[in-house]
């Protein structure tokens, strides 16, 4: 790669895309503009806070024979409205909220409390209400008042020190100011838009600088001059980049300038957002990589779209997405761990609520958080470096595939788009989502064989008729020659080994399955259901392995070929791991899903694939019913698991394509 | 200014073939374009010509077969192909909101102009295609005619060896057909090989010192406008086009 002319497209494409006034809009007028107004926002709503804790008069009913003793201890509150004509139906009017809550004093409350006895007041409050909370907090509090006057007098009467009822005293002293709840409530918003804005910041351009070429031909100019697709991507990306930066950079200051200006009126507000110039440099620097890795996936968007409208419409989905992690610092519990500091977006914003909220730094989640963007980023870069220039999508005339997807086409082809095949996999996932939910949980294992032949067969098949595709081309049902096969068979009969092996060393560390799951699965496939062994083996191993693979490795990887046989066995896995719904299996099934796909891809025939999927399926069967514990790694367990994971490499080394194969783009199926 | 370095034809297709699933889009394409001449590429839409332009521009990998620009692979050395290649298409393809300037001074620095050069070769375009009175403002702005100006000057900058023009004066006013015109014309006095698929017979009866007629992504005819029209017992260019791209009777 030739930096010199990675520099020159980073400095004419950001020139070009600052002219953009939606970029400027975006990235630097609409947060200049927001933040004072969520200022104001934050002033009113903890004003109201403090009026609701000052002013607030709560409605309350006292119901019951000893009214008049509990209504006078209430009224000690002046902030209590006790109202003397109680509604006809109390508990209508307490849903209704013409009350706040309601009291209810047993009869026996005089001769109790004259004696040694105690008695139960009931108080009924809607916890859904804040008014009604608030309500039912002043009752506690009024009632705790009460009960400890009672006490000191009993004790008092039996000459007995205040610490004998009560040898350890609680004495709750709460620190929230109305600022600092306030900012409970305001505070992870104020993170959310540092995301998002910035987010924001990038998406025009990066979508401009990769669909909106396309749209405007550019793309042709470029790609005619002496430079590479990948030098022009980058140069591109840096101005993103650039961009996203700049975005950021504003969205920090007009924080922090916000913050500034409102804790000289209200100095509470530095208690509860300590920011500082290098909390703010630490903010942009860990906010970028992020940025950057969600500017790179828009300009993997920007490339697959044809125009900016349809990148637009590709991305919609992606901010929503992206909304639900940015929101992670609202969740209870949730806090910055190792684990969570890979996921992405989410770091970033618990990263955030560490660093603006709680005025901290944690290192080690902080730097694992940037490696985790950086990474993320880069995958993303290397996808839209070989898109930008791909010319099934860079130089196709036809219509966008989302819109032609829905008109048949005219003539008969031998496999599917990528379009189409990607379509018809996301329905069949769904399928099988809900099928899996309504049918197979209802009616148990021999669901599955309907649910399977559905997605594996007839949406395939149903596709196929309705996109003109032949059948046998579009699941890549195709003679696979005998070496194939056999390297099928020996992966198969090896894959548990080291589906075992990486369950146990990479995913049960970080997400492990529940024994009660182990424990269903264990009875789902037991030998001692009525049809016995072969039964399961047929429902359980035989059919799924045929109809996943008729779908994953038939239509989908036969229909990414033209992207590559990294990308394409690397697509077909995750829809092959994430269709399974199993994120405490998620390592296992992605190497079996890449295994598959291999075999697949160097055959170029569904079969080999459907063997190995069905040896592997059935031995997981008999594994399950033969041992008990299947995790356990003492003994010759771990060697039998080591043995078969050497298979399973011999396997997929048998299945490699020898010099005579062809790698060629993929001639038509007869 | 456009020195050949020899008579050797400039642009070479041999056998180039590029299939879509079972379409062949362009089949078994071969020709040849020396040195100050200009073959014009003749079809119907959907004829293959803007794949075949795209294939010998590097943009598109031939299923099979082969072509040159200059000498070099457009398979194996696509970046050497380019540098000596200048590519028009249909749609003068620049960034809205650069002005000429800008657009043509990033173009120059894309092709390798060294940077103390940048601002004279730019000079030189704008004068040679009359942009000076436009040449601050953004493209997006610029009539039609403007913009196919500055098209054209991009591909001067570098001193290309080739010229590809796909359909150069689709939808330009008299006026403007007359500057791309005058503009093929100049680039052939220089000795540049020019390649031009155009829908306009009369001009590519005016231009082309050769024409091929392609037919669903075939060559059914190559020649001299003269040898076209004799081979069809045609008197015009354009009644040769429609013998050869007639659909043959079942």
């Amino acid at each position: 790669m030739r930096l010199n002319t990675v520099a020159v497209v980073w400095r004419t494409e950001l020139l070009n895309a600052v002219r953009d006034r939606r970029t400027l809009l975006l990235s630097g007028l609409l947060p200049l503009l927001l933040y004072p107004l969520m200022g104001v926002g934050f002033v009113v709503l903890s004003g109201s806070f403090l009026r609701d804790d000052e002013k607030e008069v709560s409605r309350v009913v006292v119901l019951g024979d000893a009214t008049r003793r509990v209504t006078a201890e209430l009224e000690r509150n002046d902030r209590m409205n006790l109202l003397e004509n109680a509604p006809v139906d109390p508990e209508a009017a307490l849903a209704s909220r013409s009350i706040d809550a309601l009291v209810v004093a047993p009869s026996a409350l005089d001769d109790a409390l004259a004696g040694l006895d105690g008695v139960k007041v009931v108080l009924r409050y809607d916890p859904g209400e804040f008014r009604s909370i608030l309500a039912a907090r002043r009752i506690e509090d009024a009632l705790a008042d009460w009960n400890t006057r009672l006490l000191t007098e009993r004790l008092a009467r039996q000459r007995l020190p205040e610490g004998f009822a009560r040898p350890v005293a609680v004495a709750r002293e709460g620190t929230g100011s109305p600022v600092k709840r306030a900012m409970f409530v305001v505070g992870p918003l104020v993170i959310f838009c540092i995301i998002f804005l910035s987010f924001l910041g990038v998406f025009y351009p990066a979508v401009d600088l990769t669909a909106g070429d396309r749209e405007r031909s550019t793309i042709e100019t470029l790609l005619t001059a002496p430079v590479r697709p990948a030098e022009v991507v980058v140069g591109k990306f840096l101005a993103v980049v650039a961009l996203g930066t700049g975005a950021c950079i504003v969205n920090v200051t007009a924080l922090l300038a916000t913050a500034a200006v409102l804790s000289s009126e209200i100095p509470a507000v530095r208690e509860v957002l300590p920011y500082s110039l290098g909390r703010a440099a630490w903010a942009v620097l860990f906010t970028v990589p992020t940025v950057a890795m969600f500017g790179a996936i828009c300009m993997v968007i920007g490339c697959v779209a044809r125009s900016f409208k349809d990148a637009q419409n590709y991305a919609a989905p992606l901010m929503m997405l992206s909304i639900v992690p940015a929101y992670a610092p609202m969740l209870p519990g949730l806090e910055l761990t190792t684990t969570a500091a890979t996921v992405p977006i989410a770091n970033l914003s618990l990263l955030l609520r560490e660093l603006l909220l709680r005025g901290t730094l944690p290192w080690a989640p902080a730097l694992i958080c940037l490696a985790a963007s950086v990474s993320w980023c880069a995958l993303a870069l290397a996808a839209a470096a070989r898109l930008y220039s791909h010319e099934e999508l860079a130089f196709a005339d036809a219509d966008a595939p989302a819109r032609s997807l829905f008109r048949r086409p005219p003539s008969r082809r031998a496999v599917f788009s990528p379009a189409e095949g990607l379509s018809l996999t996301v329905v069949a996932m769904a399928f099988l989502f809900y099928a899996g939910l309504l049918v197979v949980r209802r009616f148990g294992l021999v669901a599955t064989v309907p649910v399977q032949l559905v997605m594996g067969l007839g949406i395939p098949s149903f596709v196929s008729w309705w996109r003109r595709v032949s059948v046998k081309g579009g699941l890549s049902v195709a003679t696979a020659s005998w070496r194939a096969i056999v390297s099928g068979f020996v992966t198969g009969i090896g894959a548990w080994g080291a589906g075992s092996l990486l369950y146990q060393f990479v995913q049960a560390p970080i997400l492990p399955v529940l024994p009660e799951q182990t424990e269903a699965v264990r009875k789902l496939l037991s030998f001692e259901q009525p049809g016995g062994a072969l039964y399961i083996i047929g429902v359980a191993a035989l059919i799924p392995g045929i109809c996943e693979e008729l779908l994953f490795r038939g239509a989908l990887l036969s229909c990414l070929r033209p992207f590559g046989a990294r990308t394409a066995t690397i697509v077909s896995a995750l829809a092959f791991t994430l269709a399974h719904f199993e994120p405490a299996r998620t390592v296992p099934l992605f190497a079996l899903g890449l295994a598959a796909a291999w075999l697949a891809w160097s055959s170029r025939s569904v079969v080999p694939a459907i063997v190995f999927h069905v040896t592997n399926n059935t031995i997981a069967v008999l594994l399950e019913n033969v041992f008990s514990t299947m995790e356990s790694l003492s003994g010759w367990f771990l060697l039998a698991a080591l043995a078969a994971s050497g298979l399973f490499v011999l396997g997929l080394w048998l299945a490699a394509p020898g010099p005579s194969v062809s790698h060629a783009p993929q001639e038509p199926l007869s | 200014m456009f020195s050949p370095l020899s008579r050797q034809p400039v642009i070479v297709a041999s056998h180039l073939t590029k299939c879509y699933g079972d379409v062949a889009a362009a089949d078994d394409v071969s020709f040849t374009v020396g040195p100050g001449e200009i073959v014009g590429l003749l079809g119907p839409n959907g004829a293959g010509k803007t794949t075949t332009l795209r294939l010998l521009a590097t943009l598109l990998k031939p299923s099979s077969g082969s072509a040159t620009i200059a000498g070099h692979d457009v398979a194996t050395a696509p970046l050497q192909a380019r540098e000596a290649l200048g590519f028009i298409t249909t749609q003068t393809a620049l960034y809205p909101r650069l002005s000429p300037v800008e657009f043509l001074s990033y173009m120059a620095r894309l092709h390798g102009v060294p940077s103390s050069e940048v601002s004279k070769r730019v000079g030189d375009a704008i004068e040679r295609f009359d942009i000076g009175g436009f040449a601050r403002r953004a493209c997006g702005a610029l009539s039609t005619g403007q913009r196919q100006r500055v098209a054209l000057a991009r591909t001067y900058l570098h001193r290309p060896r080739a010229l590809i023009l796909d359909e150069p004066t689709s939808g330009l006013d008299v006026l403007g057909a007359s500057a791309v015109v005058d503009f093929v014309r100049s680039a052939r006095a220089d000795g540049l090989a020019v390649l031009l698929s155009t829908h306009d017979m009369a001009e590519a009866e005016y231009l082309c010192d050769r024409a091929a007629i392609i037919r669903r992504g075939r060559i059914v005819a190559t020649g001299t406008p003269e040898e076209l029209r004799a081979a069809s017992g045609a008197t015009k260019l354009v009644e040769a086009f429609l013998h050869y791209v007639a659909e043959p009777q079942p």
